[in-house]
């Protein structure tokens, strides 16, 4: 078993780590993250991070995840990823309640169609605290990751101690896993409500035919489809509601719907985007 | 004329200012990647702040724009990278209208700083109503039409800039 861990510190106040590991015999996996957390937040703590970031070939370092193995390909193996398909992405948010604190949780979940599969997580959070597992029992069309934050001695303010990215989750190993453009876009925006709302409307566009290409900054998530003739643009700004344009005859006219939900494509904007040119 | 959606249109809000900004100004828009250079890009929470920088190309000359609005830009992220320029007549960005109405979607508005007087600001017209959120994604996108209507310009030249 073998386990690729990077991590970084972004700032003072932030720290952004992302994992990358190849998953297999995922069907039956039960999880402990603890010996993951140990790590990661040791190696905040000790200032190890440039240790961290050794280049792929160096980080052999093994990490026990439950019974669940992990295994980082070596550079030649990863040139061939004879991987499996990831179907679905999820968005999912929990929240509970522990000494008086809320947390707040946001990621992406997917399934599981194959025996192999490779993942990778990015966030970013206001804590050096961390903790990820896989789902406690994975089964193909289940979940197979999710992440949550831990409660820590500090959580007693009664808000949310961390703005959390949860990205960098890939459909598709063939692809490399920065090239998702969602997730390039996400790679600023630091709102909680922001990035799920986004990654909630990413999920609904998933069986368009055309995909927009997306553009971020720290208050807003644009979906823009250009095609000849057809323009359309729609804006989250993390309040569960989108605001949406359509390119009609040269010029942009409003969406029909002046109170459209990131859970549902408009119409309007659904067979605008899925009519024959 | 004053636009009862553009209250500070009407006075001068700075002391560094030529004046109010006048319809047949020509009023340039700095495309720095990745701040502006894609076609959406034009930051909506500035134009809700009214804070969207802009330049009035009458009181300028070329090379001054250029500092004053991409080298600083440059300057300050050695990622960003210069890509020309957008302009349009302030009569065209103020005939942008909000949904089917006839409130205009957006303020012109002077502000000039001590050292950059041809400075000025974009902003939403008001009421800022939520329910207008359609109307104000299709008016921002319009504006990018207008704008991208003379196409993009390299060249910073000119005293002034642009007459």
């Amino acid at each position: 078993m073998t386990e690729l861990i990077r991590s970084q510190m972004a700032n003072e106040t932030h720290s952004t780590w992302s994992t990358s590991a190849t998953l297999e015999s995922l069907s039956s996996a039960t999880t402990d993250a603890t010996s993951l957390t140990k790590f990661l937040h040791s190696a905040v703590v000790m200032g190890t991070v440039a240790a961290v970031l050794t280049p792929l070939p160096a980080l052999a370092a093994r990490q026990k995840f439950g019974d669940l193995d992990h295994n980082i390909p070596a550079p030649d193996d990863a040139a061939d990823p004879s991987l499996d398909l990831i179907d679905e992405h999820y968005v999912y948010r929990s929240a509970f309640d522990s000494n008086s604190s809320v947390f707040e949780n946001s990621g992406v979940l997917f399934k599981l169609q194959g025996g192999k599969i490779t993942m990778r997580q990015h966030r970013t959070l206001k804590t050096n605290h961390v903790d990820s597992k896989p789902a406690a029992r994975l089964k193909p069309g289940l979940p197979a990751f999710r992440t949550r934050l831990p409660v820590t001695s500090a959580s007693t303010s009664g808000r949310p101690l961390c703005s959390v990215n949860v990205k960098d989750l890939t459909v598709n190993v063939r692809t490399p896993l920065n090239s998702d453009p969602l997730v390039r876009a996400l790679e600023n925006v630091h709102s909680l409500s922001l990035n799920k709302d986004a990654l909630t409307f990413a999920g609904i566009l998933r069986d368009l035919t055309w995909q927009p290409e997306v553009w971020a900054d720290d208050s807003e998530v644009v979906f823009e489809w250009i095609g000849d003739g057809r323009h359309a643009v729609a804006s989250i700004e993390g309040d569960g509601r989108i605001g949406y344009t359509l390119m009609i005859d040269g010029q942009f006219v409003s969406g029909a719907d002046a109170d459209a939900s990131v859970t549902t494509l408009p119409a309007d904007l659904k067979e605008y985007l899925t009519k024959t040119a | 004329m004053i636009r009862c959606e553009c209250p500070k249109e009407a006075v001068s809000q700075s002391n560094f200012s030529p004046g109010i900004v006048a319809n047949d100004e020509m009023i340039v828009y700095a495309l720095v990647n990745p701040l502006t250079s894609s076609v959406g890009q034009i930051s909506k929470s500035q134009l809700k702040e009214a804070r969207l920088s802009v330049c009035r190309a009458s009181y300028i000359t070329g090379p001054s724009a250029k500092q004053k609005t991409v080298d600083v830009l440059l300057a300050s992220n050695v990622t960003r990278t210069h890509e020309g320029y957008l302009k349009a007549t302030c009569e065209e960005i103020r005939g942008v209208k909000l949904g089917r109405s006839t409130t205009g979607a957006f303020c012109v508005i002077d502000d000039a700083l001590k050292d950059y007087s041809a400075h000025a600001h974009l902003g939403y017209s008001e009421p800022s109503d939520p329910k207008l959120r359609n109307d104000r994604e299709t008016a921002r996108a319009n504006l990018m039409l207008v704008f991208k209507k003379r196409g993009v310009s390299t060249v910073w030249a000119g005293d002034p800039f642009i007459k």
